[in-house]
């Protein structure tokens, strides 16, 4: 028994860097987390993808690279990990009880002005239906009508490949999920 | 110099483990919050209470630590984190032993082993289930995307600093896409020969320094013999050096170095090659190209 205690460390290296392994080759899990000292192996690592998120509003596709905060970070970072199709509608889940709040998106609509992400004043996620009324930190409040309910919102997400023969980039779509409301 | 004058030298090899060790975790324990601050607070406790560097009471702690930091931050530790919590595993029990004898021949067998099997893990990953590793492709990328590359690459295959940056802005414009308002979804990059051959020579030299050490210190757990064990250190020597001035990841350089001094017994030469390395470790960590370019911008 004290022999094995010895021992004790390595063995549970050995062990931890299987159970990595068979994460990595057998549930899609990147080489280089997990504890099984793949990393500086492969070109696999959560580095190769970015999520695109698009909103929908009154005919205007709207980039919103900043809502990704809408998800729960380890929920994300799980996705990115191991980019399965249920961890991918884990993310997509995220952005089903959400409200934006863009000031003005009405009077820029009807002047025609583009509409930025930066425009995007807050998105209130994990609404519930008794929400009426969001209070800022300075005391003032945004009622419920104040906000606007995209029509629509487009989720995909993205893979770049290195083609070493070319010496070429090409990015890929992986995933791609529409939310209407 | 006389050797003898290194204080170093004159500590208890055991005293000088679990002090470097200590400093390892101060500096590189954990990557949150909730793992880092306790980590830093016992280890500056042992600096100031006499003899509570050596108790098992804050071994277990640091290991449960590093423990629960593996658990919430699985997807994006890295691997020397798991290395770093195991040899914590491995020093609690090496306080935890009663005799002198007992406390070092843990500490150095699971050195042994811990630094064996992650260099044999990392050659099987790397020769056997990467698709990109052997091919090359993993080095032609990562020379130019990774930026503590640059000042390697640059040097020896001539690629300026800006046309290594301007590799990178390409990655990720592809990588953005539609959200720059560059909807290109192909680009190819700036290379030449040298690149091509240094990826390919990075190749094959990592297989074949990782896969040595992983065998050797493996073997000569099991086959005592003075030849192996100098062998085994001067390839350790030889792979930290070579390296980590390229991949800047000190903890995981620093850590191994701990693992090569925790093999010594009366070989005054190894123990100021490894305490060397880890100084020289910091030097490392120090943005050679971002310097070059500021200071040729300025």
């Amino acid at each position: 028994m004290k022999k094995l205690l010895f021992y004790l460390p390595s063995f549970i290296l050995i062990m931890i860097a299987f159970t990595q392994i068979f994460f990595a080759k057998g549930l899609g899990q990147t080489s280089w987390k997990g504890g099984g000292f793949g990393m500086f192996s492969s070109l696999d690592s959560p580095h190769f993808q970015k999520t695109r998120i698009w909103v929908f509003y009154k005919g205007k596709k709207i980039a919103a690279n900043f809502s990704i905060k809408v998800v729960d970070k380890n929920l994300y970072r799980k996705f990115k990990a191991r980019p399965t199709t249920n961890n991918w509608l884990d993310v997509v889940d995220q952005f089903k009880n959400t409200l934006w709040y863009y000031p003005m998106i009405e009077e820029k609509i009807k002047l025609g002005i583009n509409l930025y992400p930066s425009d995007f004043d807050y998105i209130k996620k994990n609404i519930s239906k008794s929400f009426s009324v969001l209070t800022y930190s300075d005391g003032h409040q945004v009622p419920k009508e104040a906000f606007f309910k995209p029509e629509k919102i487009l989720l995909e997400h993205y893979r770049v490949r290195f083609d070493s023969s070319l010496f070429r980039l090409t990015s890929r779509k992986v995933f791609q999920k529409e939310l209407f409301f | 110099m006389n050797v003898k004058k290194i204080n170093f030298l004159n500590m208890d090899l055991f005293e000088i483990i679990l002090k470097m060790t200590l400093f390892l975790l101060l500096f590189h324990g954990g990557i949150s919050w909730h793992v880092k601050i306790p980590i830093k607070f016992i280890v500056l406790l042992t600096f100031f209470i006499e003899d509570l560097w050596k108790k098992p009471i804050v071994w277990f702690s640091l290991f449960l630590f590093q423990i629960s930091g593996i658990w919430f931050d699985y997807y994006i530790i890295d691997n020397h984190q798991y290395l770093l919590a195991y040899w914590s595993l491995a020093i609690f029990l090496s306080t935890v032993g009663p005799k002198e004898f007992h406390r070092l021949s843990i500490i150095k067998v699971n050195g042994n082993l811990l630094c064996s099997f992650s260099m044999i893990f990392a050659v099987v990953w790397k020769g056997f289930l990467s698709d990109d590793f052997l091919k090359g492709d993993f080095f032609l990328f990562t020379l130019f995307d990774d930026s503590r590359f640059h000042n390697f690459t640059h040097f020896l295959t001539g690629l300026s600093f800006e046309q290594l940056k301007e590799n990178q802005w390409f990655f990720n414009t592809v990588l953005e896409g539609d959200y720059k308002n560059v909807p290109i979804k192909e680009l190819l990059l700036n290379k030449n020969v040298k690149f091509t051959i240094l990826a390919k020579t990075l190749t094959y030299w990592t297989l074949f320094v990782e896969g040595s050490i992983g065998l050797l210190f493996l073997i000569n757990h099991f086959w005592k013999k003075r030849a192996l064990f100098i062998l085994k250190h001067i390839f350790l020597l030889v792979f930290i050096l070579s390296t980590y001035p390229v991949a800047t990841v000190t903890g995981f350089g620093w850590l191994l170095a701990v693992f090569g001094l925790s093999d010594l017994e009366d070989e005054p030469l190894l123990k100021v090659s490894y305490f060397l390395i880890i100084l020289i470790l910091q030097i490392f960590s120090i943005p050679m190209g971002d310097i070059f370019l500021s200071l040729k911008e300025f």
